[in-house]
């Protein structure tokens, strides 16, 4: 279709073509883009300090993918199972955040996680801590942060997944001699697959970008790819070397989304 | 002999409502009991109950002279065909025969020369690696038959295996079954609201109605002798008639009788009967007959059925008819 085609372009390609574009131009004395080819941008994100910040970044995504289908599977399964209007009720739960800025979730997360917020508080107030505990501006509260965020978005695919399940396949299992462990794993999960990849997309892909949430709750003492990108574009003012850091992740998603559709078509055949 | 499963006294209820209540049957070895009812009768949880899905309410549930009542189903000597066949999507025809052997740790030799053995019983040896969703509705069949048969279950209970069917198909592989069932000995429940189904295929018959047990034994004896309207109205749909109403017919009845179709003779005898509408059915017909106010249904041979509106005489054979126990209209 032309139309879809067009619009493809302005949107998608062009500024990909910007960025790619970006990332292999240089910059004057005064840190200014300047038409002139170069590779040095390109050559630094793939020295060692750059390669392991991108490798943290990956790893981090990588728990925050794990975190959100394990609590998320869960969560599906409830709201699947649930009778009406519980179903629409508990979906309701999970819409909510969805639909709420992520910022505003980070800057919630934050008045918890205070030195004198709720969190700790409660803590004091049990006895568990005697001293307030250090929660905000930790690796901890980051990836709590981005577990949050990204969860809704673990939690709508694996749902979906959830409710086509035939509960007559699960009884058939049982019938043939497999304890509810062994039917969760040779039979649910294998079903459940097209669900689980679509979940690990949905939170892989955004979180490795993410910088907001890991600088609001992280204290910015997690260096991630998100963040250094987002520092090159604004105060370091380096937009080849920032242009040259997207390229390399959107180079990393095709491949991994290549990947994955590979493995759902395994799934299938 | 010890029963294959015996029921006793098992009752099923959902907050106030009974799906099954004081139901007692014992299973012999090597019969095909069939379970018959309308839909809601409770006959699908009486089967939920043998394979361990459900747990009674009330009662006990033995297996071998076992109590399993409380056993869960992945523990019992039981396996079930069911209704949609539940064929996993995900593994193949030879992969959904050999998971119950795989989650009970056989060995992949034995396993194989098992799953073999059990394709061919079902005639399916060529289509060991096709998917479930490429198969036809009668291959899904055999392959839930084969997956439970592998298993040499005690029993094997059938969830109305031949409602996915059609009509032609539903035919044959209900003699395939029977002759299946007899080859190999092993104790079949089947549960089915099609009443040919139940007389063609059991050896015994149990009728449920409204979560009760109505009526169990030979299927011949359930047949010739129902005990109440209802079973006789819902196997081969006899006429039932008030003891007053039979009265009027000139049978010495004290109490409500039922007699069968075939057993009304159309052509000679007392009753003067006027012929009110025919299903012709090639080899037979039925006619409905108003006998002064009473309605009977007559089953003849089809050769040359009388038109409707004409006036012919008709017949109770008096030693057909069936005394039935329950009062007159029970609820």
């Amino acid at each position: 279709m032309p139309v879809l085609g067009l619009h493809a372009l302005v949107l998608v390609v062009l500024p990909t073509l910007v960025l790619v574009a970006y990332a292999f131009a240089d910059r004057d004395e005064l840190g200014d883009v300047v038409a002139s080819p170069s590779t040095e941008a390109v050559g630094r994100v793939l020295s060692p300090v750059y390669l392991g910040i991108l490798g943290t970044s990956l790893g981090w995504a990588g728990a925050v993918t794990a975190c959100c289908v394990v609590i998320g599977l869960p969560i599906a399964w409830t709201l699947a199972m649930a009778r009406p209007p519980w179903d629409r009720r508990l979906l309701a739960l999970v819409m909510i955040p969805f639909f709420t800025s992520i910022l505003v979730r980070a800057y919630a997360l934050m008045t918890l996680l205070a030195a004198e917020g709720w969190v700790a508080g409660a803590l004091g107030a049990l006895g568990v801590l005697k001293a307030p505990p250090e929660l905000l501006y930790t690796p901890g509260a980051a990836m709590l942060g981005l577990v949050s965020v990204y969860l809704p978005m673990a939690v709508l695919p694996l749902h979906a997944s959830v409710a086509k399940l035939d509960p007559a396949l699960l009884e058939a299992a049982l019938d043939l001699g497999a304890t509810p462990v062994r039917a969760f794993v040779h039979v649910v999960l294998p079903l459940l697959r097209p669900g689980i990849l679509a979940a690990v997309t949905l939170t892989f892909v955004p979180s490795i970008g993410m910088f907001a949430v890991v600088d609001l709750l992280g204290g910015g003492r997690t260096p991630l790819v998100g963040s250094v990108i987002a520092n090159q574009l604004g105060g370091a003012r380096d937009w080849p070397f920032g242009a040259a850091l997207g390229v390399v992740l959107i180079v990393l998603f095709v491949a991994g989304s290549l990947g994955t559709r590979a493995l759902a078509r395994g799934a299938r055949a | 002999m010890t029963p294959v499963a015996e029921l006793s006294g098992v009752g099923l209820a959902y907050g106030d409502a009974w799906a099954l209540r004081d139901v007692s049957i014992a299973i012999e070895e090597g019969e095909l009991l069939v379970i018959v009812g309308p839909s809601g009768c409770g006959k699908s949880t009486l089967l939920r109950i043998l394979s361990g899905l459900a747990t009674p309410t009330t009662g006990t549930v033995r297996l071998a002279g076992q109590d399993v009542t409380r056993v869960p189903p992945y523990a019992r000597d039981v396996n079930q065909v069911f209704q949609s066949y539940a064929l996993f999507p995900h593994l193949d025809v030879a992969g959904n025969v050999a998971f119950g052997l795989r989650m009970r740790g056989i060995g992949a030799r034995e396993r194989d020369e098992r799953v073999r053995e059990a394709l061919a019983l079902v005639a399916l040896d060529g289509l060991a690696s096709r998917r479930p969703d490429a198969l036809s509705g009668g291959q899904k069949q055999r392959v839930a038959l084969a997956r439970a048969l592998v298993c040499r279950p005690r029993l094997l209970l059938l969830d109305e295996p031949m409602s996915a069917l059609d009509a032609e198909l539903r035919q044959r592989v209900r003699g395939e079954l029977r002759a299946l069932q007899r080859r190999l000995g092993t104790t079949f429940v089947l549960v089915t609201h099609d009443q040919d189904e139940a007389l063609g295929m059991g050896d015994r018959v149990a009728v449920l109605r409204g979560g009760r047990l109505e009526q169990l034994g030979p299927t011949r004896e359930v047949y010739e002798r129902p005990r109440t309207r209802f079973v006789a109205s819902f196997l081969g749909a006899a006429n039932v008639l008030t003891a007053s109403q039979a009265r009027q017919l000139g049978l010495p009845a004290e109490r409500d009788v039922a007699i069968r179709r075939e057993h009304v003779e159309v052509g000679v005898g007392p009753l003067d009967a006027t012929v009110s509408s025919i299903v012709y059915a090639g080899a037979s017909a039925e006619i409905a007959l108003d006998v002064g106010g009473i309605r009977l249904a007559a089953l003849v041979a089809g050769g040359s059925p009388p038109e409707v509106g004409a006036r012919v005489h008709a017949r109770l054979a008096p030693d057909r008819v069936i005394p039935l126990e329950d009062g007159p209209e029970r609820a």
